[in-house]
């Protein structure tokens, strides 16, 4: 008997990323505040973004010591706010967030950093949103629910398509980002041996984007 | 007599207007029903709820920094004070154990809303150990055991000096809420941490290595919900001819995904 080839991540449908709702992680509108382009998100999301409340909370919380992500909060946030609260929502959430984090979120104590990626899975799944996340739980966990999950590269492309970037400019960004501790996008290192092939694949795909 | 009804009247009030029976009731959805606003959020300090009727609209705050049953046991209580008159322009903040007639009136609502009195004693009937009622009560109500124990005590279900000791034992953690359920072959979503490795099922134990291989669960995940060390997790994922994970270590190619340009 053969076994069934694992499922792979879902393929990523980059022109309706550039003009449907998506919903953001808290990682990388936080990285994007971090190096003072917070602003850069609110313009390319404009009334397209939606966070759900418990990413707006790490938000909120992580502008005590990022005071630069003020900036994606006020004066208006840079994204619809879900708040949703029936139980079967509660339930939703919680089955992931007992998968990354073990039974302990099931004690009678807080659900920590994860709440974010968990809230972001379930809306995906309800309301068929595209997810911008950059976060091992959540790339996993997309991938049986096939959620498109884009990454901070696919920001950047977007830069270029709709943002009036360069490709160059694009790129530059991306390289921020990671040197503010952004974690590498899959397939696009940044370490001393995986930078040149990461830039030459960048640059293919930004060839391909039309502004 | 006191001129408002009390907890348990209002609680059994509700449930017959709603028509909901005396099972487990979706107390978030109760309140949607009513059109009462309902918001989650993680509030500073220790503030559990919180209730307003402002305009004549009611609102009800829920801190979301704690687990289900406290969130549900939270919003039942906040219900509570909605059923009881409150002027317009009030709040009630509950971040203590209040003493006063109305906290303890919204208390006694909130357990009866939940656990209702003739539900629990048509679940408990044939039950004779006093222990299996409150693992029963808990699981099938969606309720933390301390709460059963209290509801219990309160209907004179379960003798008095039995639950004060447990529900002592449950706060030092001396007892672990999910060992207790599982030892009587229950389960609830929303339990402790196991330390049995003996009561684990077999079904739970293919449910959380079937979560890991579809990287639903991580390695500390797992680990944790068959209560194993690491060794002996890595030792069941070779004999499961599964990959040891690094939770944190970058995700490999096979996590790139086809990107559709145009």
């Amino acid at each position: 008997m053969t076994a069934a080839k694992p499922l792979g991540p879902a393929p990523l449908d980059f022109p309706t990323f550039l003009t449907a709702r998506v919903i953001f992680d808290t990682t990388i509108p936080l990285y994007f505040a971090r190096i003072g382009r917070g602003l850069l998100l609110a313009g390319l999301f404009r009334d397209r973004a939606v966070i759900p409340q418990a990413v707006r909370n790490e938000l909120h919380g992580l502008a005590n010591d990022y005071p630069q992500v003020r900036t994606l909060l006020e004066p208006k946030c840079f994204a619809r706010i879900v708040n949703q609260t029936d139980e079967e929502w509660l339930t939703e959430v919680d089955k992931w967030l007992r998968g990354w984090k073990g039974v302990e979120v099931w004690e009678e104590i807080p659900n920590g950093d994860d709440r974010g990626e968990a809230e972001c899975l379930v809306l995906c799944d309800r309301l068929g949103l595209q997810m911008v996340a950059q976060d091992n739980k959540a790339l996993r966990g997309a991938i049986p629910k096939q959620i498109q999950v884009f990454s901070a590269i696919h920001v950047c492309l977007a830069l270029k398509a709709k943002g009036g970037f360069s490709a160059e400019d694009a790129w530059r960004i991306y390289l921020e980002l990671t040197a503010e501790g952004l974690h590498a996008a899959v397939g696009y290192g940044v370490k001393a041996d995986e930078i040149a092939a990461s830039n030459a694949r960048f640059m293919a795909l930004a060839a391909q984007v039309k502004p | 007599m006191a001129a408002e009804p009390r907890g348990q009247e209002a609680a059994e009030a509700l449930r017959h207007r709603l028509d909901l029976g005396h099972g487990y009731v979706d107390v978030f959805r109760v309140i949607a029903d009513l059109n009462i606003e309902l918001y989650r959020g993680t509030f500073e300090g220790a503030l559990d709820g919180a209730f307003l009727r402002k305009d004549r609209a009611d609102f009800v705050f829920v801190n979301s920094n704690g687990s289900l049953t406290r969130q549900r046991m939270t919003a039942a209580h906040e219900l509570g004070h909605a059923q009881f008159a409150v002027e317009d322009g009030e709040g009630v903040f509950e971040d203590t154990d209040g003493d006063d007639p109305e906290e303890k009136d919204a208390y006694e609502f909130a357990r009866h809303f939940l656990m209702d009195a003739r539900g629990v004693r048509e679940q408990v009937a044939g039950v004779e150990d006093q222990l299996h009622r409150v693992a029963v009560v808990a699981s099938h109500f969606v309720v933390s055991p301390a709460a059963a124990a209290i509801h219990l005590k309160l209907l004179g279900e379960v003798e008095p000096s039995f639950a004060d000791t447990l529900i002592g034992k449950l706060r030092s953690q001396e007892v672990k809420a999910g060992d207790l359920l599982r030892c009587f072959g229950l389960s609830s979503t929303f339990t402790e941490p196991l330390s049995a490795p003996a009561m684990i099922d077999g079904a739970h134990r293919q449910r959380a290595i079937g979560a890991y291989a579809q990287g639903l669960l991580t390695f500390v995940g797992l680990a944790d919900s068959l209560v194993l060390s690491p060794e002996e997790t890595a030792n069941l994922l070779v004999a499961e001819d599964l990959p040891v994970r690094d939770d944190d270590a970058p995700l490999g190619k096979e996590f790139e995904a086809e990107l559709i340009l145009g």
